[in-house]
């Protein structure tokens, strides 16, 4: 992550009406990357968002689209940037296609090839003369996508992408995003509330609380380097409790018919080999991964995660 | 400059893919049609002599006077202007001819127009915010100067638009009904103790366009309140209101000299026409231009800058 950040939040504060809803947030995503951004509700996601693509002003500090302010050159920042702030609102009195037109004529270099070539990108080409008011909100979804590719951007900036789409169109969701980043490049930046869903799309998860950032955090860093509670079924219990006993940190505990400790990755074999090797009987090993929620929970303090 | 004309562009589109605006057009259309329709029907026999009516009128009213039925000062002007078309030769303007029909056509549709175009203007901007479509409109390279900008530019082309729909449609049915002749058509109007005469069809081109103004600062009202307040129906109604009401209200006001003043006082230009008087005695037609230019800045004035320095939260 040597390169060159593609938004730099830098100090950001914003004041209303006297209260501080964003306190010095400070972070930066680089190309290639999907960033998530998680909070609890009133954290200031959406303010946050907000401020990176100039709906709002900014109290104090600055941040840098490509190296241009958003607060001084708003036209060469908003040209790397694509966004989709909450629903992808469109003119339900237009079709899916005047929808793109009306947007390429505020970009620069966007032709009708261009326009073409991200209707069938996203896959609205059957649908695209349609009316939007006939569309379903993952087709919406789609379109509002579509709107915020059509320049070529360099930062792609969703608010709760996956927000009502089903689990195929979050999957679909999750895919696109992905590719984005991998193959196109693109800085990715997405909220949501779905704690499990931002686990499998992204990098890195910022975590914001009463406006405030809690901490960045690599999501793989998170799942592999640290210890995950392992359950054993097996048979019988006691004689295999004495067996993993000098494993793992913890003593092993009996609970439920199973066995339960904490062991890291690597340990898990060497313990199902063990018990092999003492003719214990082997019904299954699962381990569960601390979740993000987990993490999560742990850096607000469990408080309301909706 | 071309990415402003696109932005133009895109304003209109989304005006005129609107079943609403084209309801508009269609509501015109039928008006202008009916009116023309129960002009012919009850429009009565104008075949005679001319002069021999008009002096048969100055006869009766003459009489009428002698019996004491009416004052003779009341009559007086009425017979300086007939006695006026007698001696210029102009015929009196039959009501079935395109230029009655245009001139009546006017008079009786004018408040349609800033209906029509206050209803469009009060949605310019706060429909956007009702359907959160302003945050795509703010997140492209266009600056919210040159997005507010392009709005009021479409607002002002789509009322030339309803202005050229109206005269162009009341053109071709007034002369479907009537005959495209009787161009030098004149009205004879007693002004100032003098009778004088006009064409008919030129003054009600000039009336066209003071209408115009007045239907512009309506809109640009019905505009600036949609901007600021974000409001559809707010900006609709109050400027709709207004432009019905103000007349009452300047009645009643009219006897304080402060009131001429009041913006609203002074949009209608056609006071100042021939045979008019303006709402408070001495308001001249510059005075009026002035104070119209004075609100019309600052109400620019305020809803650029609160249009480009408001956080969106819609």
């Amino acid at each position: 992550m040597q390169k060159q950040p593609a938004v730099e939040i830098k100090q950001v504060t914003k004041v209303i009406r006297g209260r501080k809803i964003i306190d010095r947030v400070n972070f930066s995503i680089y190309p290639g990357e999907v960033f998530g951004f998680l909070g609890p509700n009133g954290a200031g996601k959406t303010t946050t968002i907000r401020m990176i693509v100039g709906l709002m002003g900014i109290t104090d500090g600055d941040i840098l689209i490509k190296g241009n302010s958003i607060k001084t050159s708003h036209g060469a920042a908003m040209k790397h940037i694509g966004a989709i702030v909450e629903n992808p609102e469109m003119y339900k009195y237009l079709s899916g296609y005047l929808n793109l037109v009306h947007f390429a004529r505020m970009s620069d270099g966007v032709d009708k090839k261009r326009i073409d070539e991200v209707i069938e990108l996203v896959g609205l080409k059957n649908r695209i003369n349609d009316k939007v008011k006939t569309y379903s909100l993952g087709m919406r979804q789609r379109l509002g996508i579509a709107q915020a590719l059509l320049h070529r951007p360099d930062v792609l900036i969703l608010d709760e992408p996956t927000n009502g789409l089903d689990p195929a169109g979050i999957r679909e969701m999750r895919h696109y995003i992905r590719n984005l980043a991998e193959k196109e490049g693109l800085a990715v930046i997405v909220s949501s509330h779905l704690l499990s869903e931002m686990e499998l799309m992204c990098d890195r998860i910022g975590v914001l609380q009463q406006g405030k950032m809690l901490g960045v955090q690599q999501v793989h860093e998170m799942s592999s380097e640290q210890t995950q509670m392992v359950s054993f079924q097996v048979e019988p219990l006691e004689q295999a409790a004495i067996v993993l006993r000098d494993m793992g940190s913890k003593k092993p505990e009996i609970k439920d018919k199973q066995i339960i400790m904490e062991l890291t990755r690597d340990e898990i074999p060497a313990a199902a080999a063990k018990l092999a090797k003492e003719a214990i009987s082997i019904y299954g090993i699962q381990a569960e991964t601390k979740t993000l929620e987990d993490t999560f929970l742990e850096l607000t303090g469990g408080k309301e995660i909706v | 400059m071309s990415k402003f004309i696109g932005l133009v562009r895109n304003e209109h589109m989304k005006t005129f893919r609107r079943l609403s605006t084209w309801i508009m057009f269609g509501i015109a259309a039928a008006l202008l049609i009916t009116i023309a329709a129960f002009t012919a029907y009850y429009a009565e026999d104008s075949s005679g002599d001319w002069r021999a009516d008009t002096e048969q009128q100055m006869q009766d009213l003459q009489k009428q006077v002698e019996n004491g039925d009416v004052e003779a000062a009341a009559v007086q002007q009425d017979l300086t202007t007939l006695q006026y078309q007698l001696d210029q030769d102009i015929a009196p303007v039959q009501s079935d001819s395109l230029a009655a029909y245009m001139e009546s056509v006017m008079y009786y549709c004018a408040p349609f127009l800033i209906l029509f175009i206050a209803i469009i203007a009060g949605g310019l901007v706060s429909t956007e915010f009702g359907t959160g479509t302003i945050k795509l409109l703010l997140t492209k390279t266009p600056s919210r100067f040159s997005v507010l900008t392009s709005k009021y530019v479409s607002m002002f082309i789509t009322t030339v638009i309803f202005f050229v729909f109206f005269i162009g449609f009341s053109f071709v049915v007034g002369g479907i009904f009537f005959g495209f002749n009787g161009f030098d058509a004149k009205s004879v109007i007693f002004d100032n103790g003098e009778t004088v005469s006009n064409n008919l069809l030129a003054s009600t081109m000039r009336d066209y366009g003071l209408n115009f103004v007045q239907t512009l600062i309506y809109a640009t009202i019905a505009f600036a309140l949609s901007t600021i307040f974000r409001n559809t129906a707010l900006a609709i109604g109050f400027s709709i209101f207004i432009s019905m009401f103000f007349p009452t209200i300047s009645f009643i006001l009219s006897r304080y000299d402060w009131s001429k003043y009041i913006l609203f006082n002074n949009v209608d230009l056609t006071v100042y026409n021939p045979g008019n008087v303006p709402a408070v005695d001495g308001m001249t037609l510059g005075f009026s231009v002035a104070v119209m230019a004075i609100y019309f800045v600052i109400i620019m004035v305020i809803t650029w800058f609160s249009f480009m320095k408001r956080d969106v939260t819609a």
